[in-house]
């Protein structure tokens, strides 16, 4: 926080100071902060746009990725046949897969969605997976031993034990989900933090550029932190682990 | 007390555990490697067993076994006159390892109360009581990174006995605790023994340890494992620290270092001959 005040203070100064550079490229960090301030509900209504596709594609993506990793871990065949599939999908880059899903979703919120879900699948998948696998085998044989069943298993041994992997997944899909929105705004959109950025720089409206790419990092941060928080209050134990993960 | 060691009145009643003529053999990159060859023993009910040998003698595996991780090649496993996974799905067996293994996402409590709730047991024991017995009374709430080594185990003792199985398996359940605590933990254990008498097989590193505790220690041999001799031990019970001063203690040291040594010289430096 003071950092980021603190080069923001100093940009300000050396700006003023050496007029460079010009203010029609970077406008002053005062003048983008009284820019965002004085059409704060605009930006809210587009940010909001951004962030509702993202929350969407997040949990679907999460939903879809814990749901294929417990099958894979369960089922060879699941495993054998979907991962190649899913690391291939994973293997085409961001900004060629977009136009796909656009030509194949439409223009409305599903393409930007299916984006924000796509961004998201990988590193949950990879991670639960490991996570879900990853279990003590003499806990399993404890298990065994105790007569569990494997949905207990499952339940009671295997899910909290890939809490870590699962939060170290969702630390990257939370920025990625509205990378991914934001991208395919980008590429074809009528509201939205993406739409806003090609529309700026084709106005050369650059005071509304920095705002907007100020608001989306501040939000993106914040939300970073949130799960940070959530983790430690959720798993306190976790930094206890003996070196697992 | 006495009654333990009258052998005529357990003479009509099933084995807790019968081996016979078991073997093992698993793949491994260079072939299969025999773990057990023919082995075979029993335990009689009440009785307390230690299994030793030198390391990859196979005496985990026999565990494994007998728990129902593993099925053998060849021979029967019987435990109280059961096929392993009978015995398991009545809970008849307690197993407990070298680590505590517990969930560390679960108080201390609650770890031992889930192995009541897994397998359903109906004439469980009381966690808390259980928590009690093994001396960690004030500690249920806390959770097992709270407590140390010694603590732990205790507590994965605790755990092992909650569905109040006949039999108890440990495999070296105080190997990776230091001298101290360890033989705190045999004083710990065998007043748990003497109060519940449960049948025991133990498996042990430590010649120290192994007749200290056991009625019996049965000394297996290596690839392919074989039982080499089994010894009675003729200490009497209830056994305190004092009885490691007596002649009887160091005959039986002696013995068992006997049996141990052809095929495993000090230190590691090639094979026995």
């Amino acid at each position: 926080m003071v950092v980021v005040a603190g080069f923001l203070a100093a940009w300000e100064i050396l700006q003023r100071l050496t007029g460079y550079p010009p203010r029609f490229v970077a406008p002053l960090p005062s003048e983008v902060a009284v820019f965002t301030v004085n059409r704060w509900q605009f930006f809210i209504q587009h940010l909001a746009i951004t962030l509702a596709e993202a929350g969407m594609g997040f949990l679907l993506g999460n939903l879809l990725a814990v749901g294929l990793a417990v099958a894979s871990v369960y089922s060879r065949t699941v495993e054998q046949v979907l991962m190649p599939f899913a690391v291939a999908v994973r293997s085409v880059p961001l900004i060629a897969i977009t136009p796909v899903l656009i030509f194949l979703l439409g223009l409305g919120w599903e393409s930007k969605v299916a984006v924000a879900v796509i961004v998201c699948f990988f590193p949950t998948l990879v991670n639960m997976t490991v996570g879900l696998r990853t279990v003590d085998h003499r806990l399993l044989e404890l298990m065994h031993v105790l007569n569990a069943s494997w949905w207990q298993v499952l339940v009671r041994v295997r899910f909290p034990s890939s809490w870590p992997a699962f939060f170290a997944a969702v630390k990257i899909a939370v920025p990625s989900s509205i990378l991914g929105a934001a991208v395919a705004e980008w590429v074809n959109a009528s509201a939205g933090v993406g739409y806003l950025i090609i529309v700026s720089t084709y106005q050369f409206n650059t005071a509304q550029l920095y705002s907007t790419m100020f608001l989306i990092t501040v939000v993106s941060a914040a939300l970073y932190l949130f799960v940070l928080r959530l983790e430690s209050w959720l798993l306190p134990w976790r930094r206890y682990l003996p070196e697992n993960l | 007390m006495a009654a333990n060691r009258d052998g005529a009145a357990r003479e009509d009643l099933e084995p807790a555990i019968e081996v016979d003529c078991v073997t093992m053999v698993f793949p491994t990159s260079s072939g299969m490697l025999t773990a057990l060859q023919d082995i075979s023993f029993t335990v009689r009910r009440g009785e307390f067993v230690s299994l030793i040998g030198p390391s990859g003698c196979g005496k985990s595996t026999l565990l494994r076994l007998i728990a129902d991780i593993y099925h053998p090649v060849s021979g029967v496993v019987r435990v109280a006159g059961l096929p392993p996974d009978r015995a398991r799905r009545a809970h008849l067996v307690g197993l407990m390892f070298q680590e505590p293994v517990l969930l560390p996402w679960l108080t201390v409590l609650d770890n031992v109360k889930l192995a009541l709730e897994l397998t359903g047991a109906k004439d469980g024991l009381d966690p808390a009581w259980l928590l009690g017995l093994v001396g960690l009374r004030g500690r249920e709430r806390d959770y097992p990174h709270q407590l140390s080594g010694g603590m732990q185990q205790r507590v994965a003792l605790a755990r092992a006995l909650a569905t109040n199985p006949q039999l108890l398996l440990m495999d070296e359940p105080f190997g990776a605790l230091d001298e101290l605590t360890r033989e705190r933990m045999a004083d710990w254990l065998l007043s748990i023994w003497e109060q519940t008498r449960k049948t025991v097989l133990f498996v042990t590193h430590s010649v120290p340890e192994a007749v200290f505790l056991s009625d019996r220690v049965i000394v297996l041999d290596s690839q392919p494992g074989v039982v080499r001799a089994e010894v009675e031990v003729t200490l009497p019970r209830p056994r305190r620290e004092g009885i490691k001063e007596t002649m009887t203690y160091f005959e039986l040291l002696r013995i068992l270092r006997a049996h141990l040594r052809p095929a495993q010289p000090q230190g590691n430096g090639g094979g026995g001959r």
